[in-house]
């Protein structure tokens, strides 16, 4: 399957955030915009949804929570207690510390590796880049061409409006 | 464009209740040194503690913008300026505290230190004159650069030249250098030398984690109040979101080093450092310390975790009051345990300085408030801290 977009090549942020915006609202699909930086108004004007990996962290931190406070009860207390100068086998406060980096490290690799498989990136993955300047100094509006009936001549006279430098067809492989 | 703060004017009611609440909190204060000066002087070291707090943590901040070329921060500026200007009352309320230092210190008594081998090796450093002397020197320090700072913003709404900018720049890291060294003096002299035998080295970074976290919600509440009068189009929910992410940020702070002086004490179980936890674990007082971390953490940590309830005024008000009211709490927990009582007492004693002490405040900011304009008008960062059409309209 190959996936098509139609690229607008803008010069500056002010210019990518308005004809995000008004290409999104004329009923075109965004594939994605790609900027030199994190631009602020961006998402809003692409109409992102707010991430659902908040909650994917929350569930690996809670995992890491729960093994935590399991494995250290059930070590210090029940399968290898061993008495320190007469100290309880069981105490909470003491359990603390571990339970901190359990949340930290769970909560933390567990939300990277999501992100990972989620976005299909993996070691020695070639990612195709929709525009050798967006490196550098451009700013690149990617819509998805998803039918022979999409008019390019309107989106073409859309983006002039908002002063596109270059517009270009994509298809990847 | 400028934005004219001749609007801002107090109503009448918020006026008297402001008035009305300061001189409740001087009868108060003053009923107290007759009747009862062992209960009121610990009070006033809370309210005196808790203004100083205020000042420093609005200083600070200011200070972080400066130092990291922060931008999202310059419309809201004059909130911690206004803040950071009250500093000057706590010096004045310092000043009343020396009279207090025969009740509230143990150390400053020379007939106990003689009789006690650990405070006669600690006089060196607490003694009454160097005391004073130090408190007076950090005040200086404080005032002196929390004056230059705001003077130089000031004067750049004046004549917009981008100099008192790159002088802040200095100031400011001037400022957090020392600063941070003299809060953890002044909380060891404040608060932890109360219990002259005890020390822990972690109180004063404790102590400035609380501070942060009271002066961010107070700037939280002061971006809500400014909204609710009009001023939706400076203080906008985008601030009192990152305000929000700050708060978020530092309740955890706190709590870190809640946990890591805490349960240090706890896990080495040696008797001179437990001497002060001794107190504060059992009956009342342990209550209440779980309580301090329900109110500074717990709440907090759950309430700003949400992106909308950042955003939400009405949210934002009420985590910002149970963060200020988990400040005194804690400071409470930290005072009277040793000051006064084997058990938590909440009587009259308590209510008026604080109440009077934060009258004050709140009165002493909106004067400063309606002085100046009410955003750096002239600041280069300024573009970057108001929404998009609303800059377009400034630069021009």
């Amino acid at each position: 399957m190959s996936n098509s977009y139609f690229l607008g090549v803008f010069d500056n942020e002010s210019d990518i955030v308005a004809a995000t915006r008004i290409t999104r609202e004329s009923g075109y699909d965004i594939h994605d915009v790609y900027t030199p930086y994190a631009v602020h108004d961006l998402p809003e004007a692409m109409g992102l949804k707010s991430s659902r990996l908040t909650w994917v962290c929350l569930m690996f931190a809670l995992l890491g929570f729960s093994i935590a406070i399991f494995s250290q009860f059930w070590i210090a207390g029940v399968d290898w207690a061993v008495n320190v100068g007469g100290r309880p086998f069981n105490s909470l406060p003491a359990y603390l510390p571990v339970m901190f980096e359990c949340i930290v490290l769970f909560g933390g690799l567990g939300v990277l590796f999501t992100l990972f498989v989620r976005t299909k990136l993996y070691p020695g993955k070639k990612e195709l880049t929709i525009h050798p300047e967006v490196t550098n100094d451009r700013f690149v509006l990617a819509v998805e061409l998803r039918d022979s009936a999409f008019d390019t001549a309107a989106i073409t006279m859309l983006w002039e409006q908002y002063h596109v430098l270059e517009i270009r067809q994509l298809s990847e492989a | 464009m400028t934005h004219s703060t001749a609007s801002i004017k107090m109503p009448r009611s918020v006026k008297q209740l402001l008035f009305g609440c300061m001189i409740f909190g001087l009868a108060i204060f003053l009923l107290g040194l007759f009747i009862a000066p062992k209960r009121i002087w610990p009070n006033f070291l809370i309210a005196e503690y808790y203004l100083i707090g205020l000042g420093l943590g609005a200083t600070f901040f200011i200070a972080i913008q400066y130092t990291s070329n922060g931008g999202w921060a310059t419309a809201i500026r004059r909130i911690p300026e206004a803040m950071s200007s009250t500093l000057t009352l706590a010096g004045v309320g310092i000043l009343i505290l020396f009279f207090g230092i025969h009740t509230l210190y143990e150390w400053s008594h020379e007939a106990v230190v003689a009789q006690d081998a650990i405070l006669l090796e600690k006089r060196v450093w607490l003694n009454e004159p160097f005391f004073i002397a130090r408190l007076v020197g950090y005040f200086v320090i404080w005032i002196g650069l929390s004056k230059v700072i705001l003077k130089n913003s000031y004067q750049q709404d004046d004549d917009a030249d981008i100099k008192y900018t790159r002088r802040n720049v200095r100031n400011s890291a001037i400022f957090i250098l020392i600063g941070a060294y003299t809060v953890c003096l002044a909380s060891f002299d404040l608060l932890m030398s109360l219990q002259p035998h005890w020390y822990s080295t972690i109180f004063g970074f404790l102590n400035i984690a609380g501070i942060f976290l009271s002066s961010l919600a107070m700037i939280a509440i002061l971006i809500i109040l400014l909204r609710k009068i009009g001023y939706e189009h400076i203080f906008t929910a985008d601030h009192l979101q990152t305000v929000g992410n700050m708060m978020l940020a530092f309740c955890v702070f706190w709590v870190y080093m809640w946990v890591s002086q805490h349960m240090l004490i706890w896990y080495s179980n040696l008797p001179e450092e437990t001497s002060y936890y001794i107190f504060r674990h059992f009956g009342g007082w342990g209550t209440l310390s779980l309580l301090n971390v329900v109110l500074n953490w717990l709440i907090p940590f759950f309430v700003l975790m949400p992106r909308f309830c950042k955003r939400h005024d009405k949210t934002m008000l009420q985590v910002s009051i149970v963060i200020l009211v988990g400040h005194w709490l804690d400071l409470y927990i930290m005072v009277m345990p040793t000051v006064y009582g084997a058990y938590p007492m909440f009587h009259i004693w308590e209510i008026g300085p604080i109440v009077g002490m934060l009258a004050l405040f709140f009165w002493a900011v909106f004067q400063r408030l309606k002085k100046h304009n009410l955003t750096p008008v002239n600041d280069p960062y300024l573009v970057e801290s108001l929404p998009q059409h609303m800059s377009k309209h400034v630069t021009m």
